[in-house]
């Protein structure tokens, strides 16, 4: 019982850094900087949100491509990666990796599964691995559009767009989420088209929607959730 | 008998008043610093001799243990529950009764872990990482790594690449938190959900002894007014708690409520027989003084040999005490048989010999279990006897001194008492009819006692109320993990080899785990490694960035880290100024604290210091014990099978002083009444016990220490009854009378012990009720037609 407080101590710090060493340099800053912060920002008020909601189709299911580009500081390329993303309301999140190596990841409501290469799906953590708590919150309230859920980890803003565009960002409310995440940005129109991770030290990670869909895949629901 | 002292020495009378008084007074001096009443039922229990070396260790570490308080505070409402479990700790926190109170664990602290480790990370590793290192399948590690940095699911960030690029710190971590997935940290609370309630963790360590009564009852308002508090606050919110306090509380309150029916039945039943019987204020009022004085002198003396008093001894010993309510009984029915006289000094003169007798033969009874090495048996003892001489004191001196007429007429009990001594009388009583009954008995008896079966449990002693159990599954439903009673002890002249020790044990406990046998372990080495490990595993490590440069190099190109940092990293945690973490470190750090549990050092006499393995899950004991007979160093504890075993031996021990004190009181009896005499009073004890026996037999009761000392109590109590009939001065009528007046009491005191939650109190209460009641029928059969030596004062 009492290695329970160190065992989820350490949990939460396995998401954020130990020791800070690199610091954020203005003239590093990636292409997305400007666009993301140039702008004023306001807080995100009830009718802004409503509309947001409007504008975007939430539905039971979507699914798209999606490609994650990682532009860490101190590597000399970006990591890209690509898939396939499946949003399925009360079933789970799935991404399909396919470069560069095959993985499916499946966030459930409960806990976090990767399908082994015999087609088994291997718990990764259970629902209260703090990081993956916090991605599994992050994704299914954003796809769910249910950005007020967060709230109790983000203060909420949003930014001026054009019509059919909005954006949404994230601010971390306490300090040990601040160390990891600055901020979390959502952009979207009908679908969500992008969600941004900036961290402290200006480390961004991006991932792309692409060719959302809301016709159901046999293939990937019977890879992502049959058996999960 | 009756030249034992003289009735008339108005100093003796003096004398005894004067000590009842400075008795009393003791007593309430005591009563105002609070009376040292114990209620650990552990205490009762003897020292286990095997062990004599390790058991002061043993008993720090459990101390330890039943000091730890664990509550769970829940609620639907997240932001609410932050307030109220701060507002219940910290109401804990200024009560002042705690020594530790945690609940919300500061941010800095959650730092402080990780700086702990962090600049020793070349020399710690998670020991699947270690193993693939040394079976150069660094792909498997490298593959982790990939995978952390292309996943969307993965987190990574220029400060984690730099210093850890290959997460093997973050792996160590990670493994340190293992099994351990139960709770997150909310807002710094540890936070468990379950049913779409979130439940926050207190963690506490009372300040005092759980045992102690005074402690226990500011603890209980203190907890139920912090409850209270959280309810009033949310209407939704709930507390759990677990801990060993809960147990004492609860066992303390049942015990209370068995004294206070037990007590307040005998009494009222006392009060009412002797009104019935005499229709007379004095006798009530004298039997009352007698039992309350036996009380009084019993617990002072208690006091004075043992320091204190257990609560258990209190039940029993309490009601034993009502057994010298037969003096006075015997007394006022002997002034029955010569009411004219209305000469209270003759009555006593005539029931002199046969209540000095009974209480003779009584306290060697008690004191026969007294021998035992058990020290509840010697408090019960101690208090029973000097109790009873105490009440028999009273008899003595002032019973002679207040004068008491009794009514003309006869009362309904006593034509009812006389009626069936009659009836039993006319049965059985006399030459071949009794020896004949005595076959019977036998013969009937005699299946019941093959089918008694031992149980000598320790568990027999407490009785866990179903709410307490309930709230305790539900606590761990919720948290998870559920520590076992069971331990490994170890033992080392340093802590560098203890810890190593430790080492060597875990991988075989890992096996287990591994084998499904345990589910999990606790030590300290999970969070310290040793010296010897850790310099192991950084010299792995070292090797395999210089035998395996090249893949190395491979992995960092593959994720782009640059070149300066893919080689600054190795020479970091090559270089000579990270070194391994010290065990004194550890200990100096915050993290220390929430281990120091499974620590207990060299504090406790011996020349090693020790640490504890904790066990969750545990199936079979066999491998267990197998593994720890594997190092000579390693103890595997069970405190309770030890406890049941010694409990098991002090039953047989038991058996046998009962058999020797019935021996001694038989051969105090043939000196005075020859064999024949001796065999016939002793035979209704004798036969009632077996029939008492038998019966636990026959309704399938288990068998253990309590059955044992009731079966004392039969001995006693009836050679009592016999003894009143035989040096009775002829009056059987009377001495019916107050034989019935006694086993009514008796049955009421007892019979209501009968009905005791506990076990062993049950058993005991079961077994007496029974003997006593076939000595009843028994005693005026076979001194009937005694001839012998008697008395006669007319």
């Amino acid at each position: 019982m009492v290695r329970t407080l160190l065992g989820a101590c350490l949990l939460l710090l396995s998401v954020i850094d130990v020791v800070s060493t690199v610091e954020a340099s203005e003239a590093e800053q990636s292409a997305y900087w400007d666009e993301l912060f140039a702008k004023e920002t306001k807080d995100l008020s009830a009718p802004a949100l409503k509309s947001i909601q409007d504008r975007l189709q939430l539905s039971e299911l979507i699914h798209s491509d999606f490609e994650q580009q990682r532009n860490i500081r101190v590597l000399k390329r970006p990591l890209v990666s690509q898939g396939h993303f499946y949003y399925k309301k009360n079933t789970g999140v799935c991404w399909a990796l396919e470069k560069p190596y095959k993985a499916i990841l499946v966030i459930g409501e409960k806990t976090i599964m990767e399908k082994s290469s015999s087609g088994q799906f291997v718990e990764l953590a259970g629902a209260n691995n703090a990081q993956f708590d916090l991605f599994s919150k992050l994704f299914f309230s954003v796809f769910n559009g249910e950005f007020l859920q967060l709230g109790d980890f983000f203060k909420l803003y949003t930014q001026p767009s054009s019509d059919a565009d909005w954006v949404i960002g994230l601010e971390p409310k306490k300090s040990l989420l601040k160390k990891a995440i600055e901020r979390v940005v959502v952009q979207g129109n009908e679908a969500i088209t992008s969600v941004t991770l900036i961290d402290p030290a200006g480390d961004i990670t991006r991932i792309g929607f692409d060719r959302p869909s809301h016709t159901p895949d046999k293939s990937y629901e019977e890879n992502c959730f049959a058996g999960s | 008998m009756k030249k034992i002292v003289s009735l008339d020495h108005k100093g003796l009378v003096w004398l005894w008043s004067l000590l009842v008084i400075v008795f009393v007074i003791m007593l309430v001096q005591q009563a105002r610093q609070g009376l040292p009443i114990e209620t650990n039922i552990l205490e009762l229990l003897p020292e286990d001799q095997r062990k004599p070396e390790l058991q002061p260790v043993i008993d720090r570490h459990l101390n330890q243990m039943s000091q730890r308080l664990l509550f769970l505070i829940g609620d639907e409402e997240l932001n609410r529950l932050h307030e109220t479990t701060a507002g219940f700790a910290k109401q804990l926190q200024q009560s002042g009764l705690f020594k530790q109170v945690t609940a919300q664990v500061p941010e800095q602290q959650i730092q402080a872990f990780s700086e702990l480790y962090f600049p020793h990370r070349g020399y710690l590793l998670a020991d699947e990482d270690l193993n693939a290192l040394r079976q150069h399948k660094l792909d498997e590690i490298f593959q982790q790594g990939l995978r952390e940095v292309y996943s969307p699911l993965g987190y990574v960030s220029s400060a984690t690449l730099t210093n850890d690029p290959v997460f093997l710190f973050k792996r160590f971590l990670m493994s340190r938190a293992k099994g351990q997935e139960a709770f997150t940290v909310e807002n710094g609370f540890l936070t468990a959900k379950q049913n779409a309630r979130y439940y926050h963790l207190v963690s506490t360590v009372v300040g005092d002894n759980i045992y102690g009564l005074s402690t226990q009852r500011e603890l209980t308002q203190v907890l139920e007014s912090a409850k209270a508090q959280v309810l009033e606050q949310s209407g939704a919110a709930e507390v759990l708690s677990i801990g060993a306090f809960n147990h004492a509380a609860a066992g303390v309150a049942q015990g209370q409520r068995e004294i206070s029916t037990v007590g307040t039945g005998s009494i009222v039943g006392v009060i009412l027989l002797l009104m019935i019987a005499f229709r007379s204020m004095t006798p009530m009022f004298l039997s009352l003084t007698a039992i309350a004085v036996g009380a009084v002198i019993a617990f002072v003396i208690c006091m004075w040999v043992f320091g204190e008093v257990h609560l258990m001894a209190l039940v029993l010993g309490a009601s034993l005490i009502g057994v010298s309510v037969d003096y006075s009984f015997h007394y006022f029915s002997e002034i029955y048989s010569d009411h004219a006289a209305n000469n209270p000094s003759s009555a006593l003169q005539r029931v002199l010999p046969g209540i000095s007798l009974g209480l003779i033969t009584s306290v060697i009874a008690y004191l026969a279990v007294g021998i035992t090495p058990f020290p509840a048996m010697q408090q019960i003892a101690v208090f029973s006897a000097a109790g009873l001489v105490a009440a028999y004191a009273c008899v003595l001196f002032w019973f002679p001194l207040v004068g008491f007429r009794p009514q003309e007429t006869k009362p309904i009990i006593y034509t009812l008492a006389n009626q069936i001594r009659g009836y039993v009388e006319n049965k059985a009583a006399g030459g071949p009819g009794q020896w004949f009954l005595v076959l019977i008995i036998l013969i009937g008896a005699a299946p019941g006692l093959f089918l008694l079966h031992p149980v000598d449990d320790i568990k027999i002693l407490q009785s866990a109320p179903k709410a307490l159990l309930e709230e305790e599954s539900r606590f761990k439903s919720i948290a998870g993990a559920d520590r076992d009673f069971r331990f490994f002890l170890l033992q080392e002249n340093s802590p560098e080899k203890l810890l190593q020790l430790e080492e060597s044990l875990v991988e075989r406990l890992q096996g287990l785990v591994a084998t499904d046998q345990l589910k999990g372990f606790e030590g300290l080495t999970r969070w310290i490694p040793s010296v010897g490990k850790q310099t192991e595993t950084h010299r792995v490590l070292m090797e395999s960035f210089k035998n395996d440069s090249e893949r190395w190099d491979a992995y960092f190109e593959s994720i782009g880290l640059t070149n300066e940092l893919a080689v600054e990293y190795r020479q970091l945690l090559e270089a000579g100024d990270m070194t391994t973490l010290s065990f004194e470190d550890f200990q100096q750090s915050p993290l220390f604290q929430m281990v120091e549990h499974l620590w207990i050092g060299k504090e406790v006499s011996t020349t090693d210091y020790s640490s504890v393995i904790s066990l969750s899950g545990l199936k079979e004991e066999a491998p267990l014990q197998a593994i720890a007979a594997d190092f000579e160093q390693v103890h595997y504890v069970n405190q309770t099978a030890d406890l049941s075993t010694l409990f098991g031996e002090i039953r047989m021990d038991a058996s046998r002083l009962v058999v020797i004190s019935y021996s001694v009181i038989l051969l105090l009896l043939i000196l005075r009444y020859g064999i024949a005499g001796a065999l016939q009073l002793m035979a209704p004890p004798v036969l009632a016990a077996a029939v008492a026996m038998s019966f636990i037999g026959y309704v399938g009761e288990v068998f253990n220490l309590f059955n044992v000392l009731a079966l004392v109590l039969v001995l006693g109590i009836g050679i009592d009854y016999t003894l009143f009939f035989k040096e009775g001065s002829g009056h059987r009528d009377t001495t019916m009378l107050a034989v019935l007046l006694s086993a009514l009491t008796t049955l009421l005191a007892f019979g209501l012990l009968g009905f005791s939650k506990t076990q062993a109190i049950h058993g005991f209460g079961l077994t007496l009720a029974v003997g006593i009641i076939v000595v009843f029928f028994l005693a005026p059969i076979f001194t009937h037609d005694v001839e012998g030596h008697r008395v006669n004062n007319d």
